[in-house]
């Protein structure tokens, strides 16, 4: 199926952060995801110092954040973050920011 | 035609074939209505996801206060002289102009829950599917012999940013080098855990460098506070001897206040006169939560901790400072991750699926100077009975390294939350 004409701005709209109304057995990347977007820039393009969280790929997110979780990564607050997710949230959150956009 | 979950979240997962997605979402999705009251950090994003989430939803949000509203947060940055009130008001253009939602000014006088709609004091009379109730605090002024909604144009409490921000500000102004700034801070619960404190911070920085001989007292009924250790740490590097924090032992307790004399009596039996002074009353869940009984024997909403749905209302969700959210404390921040729990929850709701399973985060910034900051961060998620229990977190470290840094990021969580709440 693709987008036709009438449905490609609300398309559109979902396409910005990939909109899902999530419903599943453990928190999903985008349910994760979506709490970072109040520091990371509301569409993950990062804001001020803060750096983006598009525009690079799953392995690069994945290895910050593992080693803010391990702290072997200086950091301000994020240690404090990555401390609060299993190896395999981290890996979803990863893969969600990395199907997103590039702003 | 309806789409299985299975399926549905098949095509959902991949980004790749949202078309399709978009098609599937138009054709399962049943719409329906969303009344939102309240538009600040948890009401407005919630208003904002929904329509995010499934575009199918009418969403309407209430707010007597939508062209005048402006953030808590920062404001105590305009307290202390750093930023002006245009740099913390809030436009609701994005929110209907962008995502489509409805905007009501005006007040909500009623629920009813049975015929499922809310009553305007304009009259109205509008229906629902959904509600989502996040009116913040109200200030019991009551509480405190001598205070009441007048005489906080007289010793302001500052704690809902508007009017009151720039009174405080013109006061601590006006007031002469060698003046007392006295604040009376609340029991808790309160709305923002460190604020009183980060508060007295940047009035200190503002006196060390226009009225050095000034004294800040904070007379607080706490034994302790948020992020205490840091800061006073902060306080004895950067403002030795100038604030003195008075816990109950020591006599923070106050029993009344007297604007004619600008004398605080504490439950000693002290008099204590200043020259500024800030009533940070007691505080309790939005008017409209506790005139529903919404509250019921505990005060503030008790609420399913997976969804936000009221456990006294079906179909109705309290998010935000009203609800009871376990250890996630009263902050815009905790409002914002609030709101999208509960915004997907309705939106599952509406289409009769089960709720996802949520985590919620909470980073709260506290300048210790103009240009300082310390944080605490919470992770958090549900125990096996559905309680929502910090999972990870704590306050910046000790020493002072990050300060600076913490002071940069912290105005790019501003801009950030504010974009991802209003933008």
């Amino acid at each position: 199926m693709r987008c036709t004409a009438s449905l490609a701005i609300a398309c559109g709209t979902l396409l910005v952060l990939g909109m899902t109304a999530p419903a599943q057995a453990a928190p999903t990347g985008q349910t994760i995801g979506l709490t970072c977007l109040a520091c990371h820039g509301d569409a993950g393009q990062g804001s001020g110092a803060i750096p983006p969280l598009v525009g690079r790929t799953a392995d690069q997110l994945y290895r910050a954040l593992l080693d803010f979780k391990t702290g072997q990564r200086p950091a301000t607050v994020m240690d404090r973050h990555a401390k609060g997710y299993s190896d395999e949230e981290l890996k979803a959150v990863a893969d969600y920011f990395a199907s997103l956009p590039a702003k | 035609m309806t789409v299985s979950r299975r399926s549905f979240l098949k095509i959902a997962g991949s980004a790749a074939t949202l078309g399709a997605f978009g098609t599937q979402v138009r054709a399962s999705a049943k719409g329906g209505q969303v009344v939102v009251v309240g538009g600040g950090f948890g009401g407005a994003a919630c208003a904002k996801y929904i329509r995010r989430f499934d575009p199918s939803i009418r969403v309407t949000l209430i707010d007597a206060n939508l062209s005048n509203y402006y953030t808590c947060p920062f404001s105590n940055l305009v307290i202390g002289g750093e930023l002006e009130m245009k740099d913390i008001k809030v436009s609701y253009d994005a929110l209907k102009n962008k995502h489509g939602v409805q905007l009501i000014e005006d007040h909500v006088d009623g629920i009813d829950a049975d015929k499922r709609t809310v009553k305007l004091r304009s009259g109205k009379t509008l229906g629902y599917d959904r509600l989502v109730l996040s009116p913040g605090i109200e200030l019991m002024y009551n509480k405190i012999e001598g205070y009441s909604k007048e005489v906080a144009e007289t010793l302001p409490h500052a704690w809902k940013a508007g009017a009151q921000t720039v009174t405080l500000r013109k006061q601590l102004e006006s007031m002469k080098d060698g003046g007392t700034f006295l604040m009376v801070a609340p029991p808790n619960p309160y709305r923002c855990p460190p604020g009183p404190y980060e508060r007295a911070s940047v009035i200190a920085d503002y006196f060390k460098k226009h009225k050095p001989k000034s004294k800040i007292i904070i007379l607080d009924p706490k034994e302790k506070f948020s992020k205490q250790g840091l800061f006073m740490e902060a306080w004895d590097t950067l403002y030795p001897g100038m604030i003195d924090w008075v816990n109950p032992e020591r006599g923070g307790v106050i029993t009344s206040v007297d604007a004619g004399s600008m004398t605080v009596t504490t439950e000693d039996g002290d008099k204590i006169k200043a020259d500024v002074i800030n009533v940070i009353p007691p505080m309790q869940p939005g008017r409209i939560v506790t005139a529903s009984g919404l509250g019921g024997d505990k005060v503030w909403a008790p609420v399913n901790q997976q969804t936000f749905e009221s456990t006294l209302g079906k179909d109705i969700y309290v998010i935000g400072d009203s609800c009871i959210a376990g250890p996630v404390p009263k902050s815009g921040y905790g409002a914002n991750s609030e709101a999208k729990i509960a915004a997907s929850a309705i939106v599952g709701s509406l289409r009769d699926e089960e709720p996802g399973v949520p985590k919620w985060v909470n980073t709260c910034y506290s300048y210790v100077s103009a240009k300082d900051a310390i944080s605490v961060v919470g992770v958090y998620g549900l125990d096996a009975e559905n309680k929502i229990i910090e999972i990870s977190g704590g306050v910046s470290a000790k020493g002072g390294k990050n300060w600076r840094a913490e002071g940069v990021y912290a105005k790019g969580w501003y801009d950030s939350i504010r974009a991802d709440t209003w933008g």
